[in-house]
């Protein structure tokens, strides 16, 4: 290494000695010089490239969805909208997964430029961010069972009292909100056909794309009356990124008239005569909603989503700690097969998570025939979940007893009945206390799962209201006093009834024997 | 009279109790000695009729178990056990009870008794061993000797007509080991029968009138106790008295 420098700095006593070496070196050393320079151009013009885009690939299709044939991959028309856009601009369009009711806050906090997922311009959007020009007009329509013969509008909806299913935080829910319509927020549109399907919901009211995806084709399915609201895809951008918006617009112009985009909805089986209207038109008017927002009702809505966390919280811990002593008594003292069952049973439910089995549940059990509501669902489900941790907490417990408690009580003619109810039950009850109350906390947490089949519980409704508010601090701070006010005086109690039964020792500590 | 007749208990192949034969009259006290693992608690818990065994006889008063009749007739096996009391080594009182209510469990629960007769019974024992003023503690609350008198008091109470203690001074001093044989003593005094196994040769001697040795499961001699210590027949007795 020493030499090496020290040659290139004594050029004359390279030239004397070994010349042909030098030229090498000369060589090698602009071979890397020149690979450094494309380097840094290469990296340079990758930075310049990147069009990064966030959107939500759970919205489903058409707008951007897993590609069912390659699962690493998204597909969808947004992401084909967004390509041809970087395209256009010579950039590379980069795609950050990002969560739908988050994506205004994660393209303030620059997690990506510009969001393209079916994205509508709102007023209250339009305080945070600003938007492009709209890409795509589309309209909303409401669909019902093809059996339901009173629902032929929104109207008839609010008549009715029916209830109507849609997407979170989308034109359709404060469209229905504003009409005062009863209604149930999902997360994607799988599960809210699917609901209508299994008559949880009487109506879906959905964005055209959607709809013509995932309904026009269902049989059991009928359009409640026309199409009705003009709303407008846009893509969204950074308030001082104004330069970008320009950008975006005037690529957007192009594509439009030069049938790129034509070409992609065509594709996606979305395009229709109401789209002309972008292309022969400079200025295109359409219909803005606006989410409202107001303090108190958002308390009463938390209070709501807390009553439904503790109803979904004492339900389940009921039929856990009921259901788990079968499954304990059945794991340690049935016969071989029932022991067999009872292990499959624990080990399932305790080896997969909550989630994936609430949605098996509320997905699952409708295709052979038992369709339960969801907070119901979602009460059960936790409930089979736990009794799995309650049956294990038991059986610990229980052996924890030593077995010669069970020969003395023989022994003073107690029958295995009494002795159990009398002697082992209470001692097991002590050892239970501690980790049946660490249970109950967690399943108090827990209840947040239910978000996945669309509960409107505290961990729901602090995502929805924190994504109309934008104010994810203080909301968040309000919905950990509602889940602290819970679980506290919860915790406080089960302290005290472990003192209580704990009292003996205590005293032991005061005042010893002889 | 307690009777054993060629008793054998298997348990997994392995030959817990041999071929054990012995016979005393009731009201007499018998010790049973023996190294660790020679079958004394086995044979214990087999007069106590808590576990089963393979074949051969128990008598005790006028009930005889069977090898045969094992877990055929359960109604027997609980007339069995109500014959006799027992005290296992870790007392295993009820931790959840207070000393008056592990003596009135089993008669308020198992006799039926009125709680007010079934704690006037209670308080009487416990005033024989001394402790009417520890009614209320908690077992953790008691020393060592004072819980192995209420473990006593506890198997009392059933009017057995046979008590068996396993090793009732392993977990005690001296002092407290012969308050123990005291109150033993006045107990047989009043006719009742007492088994006991014991590793002390010095706590059986004087309290029991006969002895049992055993090794490896087989009852290696059987006699009064005098005669047992002065003057016994087999070699392996006479080796195993020689440690003391």
């Amino acid at each position: 290494m020493n030499t090496s420098v020290h040659y290139l700095f004594s050029e004359r006593y390279f030239d004397n000695i070994c010349p042909k070496d030098f030229t090498e070196i000369k060589k090698v050393s602009s071979f890397f010089l020149i690979t450094v320079l494309c380097l840094f151009t290469f990296t340079g013009a990758m930075a310049q490239q990147a069009l990064t885009y966030g959107g939500d690939p759970s919205g489903g299709a058409p707008y951007m969805f897993t590609d069912p044939e390659n699962p690493n991959r998204y597909i969808g028309y947004e992401i084909e909208i967004a390509e041809a856009v970087a395209k256009q601009l010579g950039m590379k369009a980069e795609f950050i997964r990002t969560d739908w009711e988050a994506i205004v806050a994660s393209l303030k906090n620059k997690k990506f430029d510009v969001i393209f997922d079916g994205f509508e311009p709102t007023a209250d959007r339009a305080r945070e961010i600003i938007f492009s020009k709209p890409y795509y007009l589309f309209r909303l329509q409401l669909t019902v069972h093809k059996n339901n013969k009173e629902i032929n509008s929104l109207e008839d909806c609010i008549r009715l009292n029916k209830k109507v299913g849609t997407l979170v935080n989308c034109a359709a829910s404060r469209l229905l909100e504003d009409k005062k319509i009863n209604y149930r927020p999902y997360a994607d549109p799988v599960g809210a056909y699917k609901d209508l399907e299994y008559g949880r919901i009487d109506a879906v009211l959905m964005d055209i794309p959607m709809e013509m995806f995932y309904a026009r084709s269902n049989p059991n399915f009928r359009n409640a009356g026309e199409p009705f609201h003009k709303g407008a895809y846009v893509a969204g951008i950074r308030k001082e990124d104004t330069l970008l918006q320009k950008k975006i617009n005037s690529a957007i112009d192009t594509l439009l008239r030069n049938g790129t985009f034509e070409k992609i909805f065509r594709k996606w089986d979305m395009w229709d005569d109401f789209q002309l209207q972008l292309v022969d038109q400079k200025e295109v008017k359409y219909e803005i909603t606006e989410k409202k927002f107001d303090w108190i009702e958002a308390l009463i809505k938390l209070a709501h989503a807390a009553g439904i966390t503790i109803l979904l919280a004492f339900g389940a811990m009921i039929i856990a700690v009921i259901l788990g002593i079968p499954l304990a008594v059945g794991q340690m003292y049935g016969p071989k097969l029932i022991r067999y069952l009872c292990n499959i049973y624990i080990e399932f439910f305790r080896g997969t998570p909550v989630l994936v089995q609430l949605l098996f549940l509320y997905f699952g059990l409708p295709v052979i025939g038992i369709t339960l509501p969801g907070w119901l669902t979602a009460l059960v489900g936790l409930g089979l979940n736990y009794a799995a941790y309650e049956s294990q907490v038991y059986r610990a417990a229980f052996q924890a007893v030593p077995s010669r408690q069970w020969d003395v009580s023989y022994s003073l003619g107690m029958k295995p009945f009494l002795a159990f109810r009398r002697i082992i039950l209470p001692q097991a009850v002590r050892t239970a206390l501690p980790p049946m109350t660490n249970d109950f906390v967690a399943l108090f947490k827990d209840t947040s799962t239910a978000f996945a089949i669309s509960v409107w519980e505290l961990a729901t409704a602090y995502r929805e209201l924190a994504n109309a508010t934008q104010s994810y601090l203080l909301l968040g701070a309000v919905v950990c006093v509602f889940y602290l006010a819970m679980s506290l005086p919860l915790t406080h109690y089960a302290r005290k009834l472990e003192n209580k039964l704990k009292r003996s020792s205590q005293k032991l500590e005061k005042a010893p024997g002889t | 009279m307690i009777k054993v007749d060629s008793l054998y208990k298997r348990v997994n192949g392995t030959e817990i109790i041999k071929n054990v034969s012995f016979e005393f009259p009731a009201g007499k006290v018998l010790g049973i000695i023996g190294e660790s693992g020679s079958g004394k608690t086995s044979l214990l818990l087999s007069l106590s009729g808590l576990t089963y065994f393979t074949s051969g006889k128990i008598t005790v008063n006028s009930l005889t178990f069977t090898g045969e009749s094992n877990g055929r007739d359960k109604d027997f096996i609980w007339e069995f056990r109500k014959q006799s009391g027992i005290v296992f080594q870790h007392l295993y009182l009820f931790p959840h009870l207070t000393v008056l209510g592990n003596i009135i469990e089993a008669p308020l629960h198992v006799l039926k008794e009125e709680r007010g007769l079934a704690e006037a019974r209670a308080v009487e024992l416990l005033k024989k061993v001394g402790l009417e003023n520890s009614k209320d503690k908690y077992p953790d609350e008691l020393s060592g000797g004072e819980q192995q008198r209420v473990a006593i008091c506890r198997a009392l109470i059933m009017n057995p007509v046979v008590l068996l203690l396993d090793e009732p001074t392993s977990a005690l001093d001296p002092q407290r080991s012969a308050d123990v044989r005291t109150l033993l003593n006045d107990y047989v005094k009043q006719g009742h029968t007492l088994v006991i196994v014991s590793h002390s040769i010095n706590f059986l001697r004087g309290l029991a009138d006969y002895l049992l040795y055993m090794d490896e499961g087989e009852a290696v001699e059987f006699g009064e106790t005098p005669e047992v210590l002065s003057n016994p027949r087999d070699s392996r007795t006479h080796e195993f008295l020689s440690h003391f």
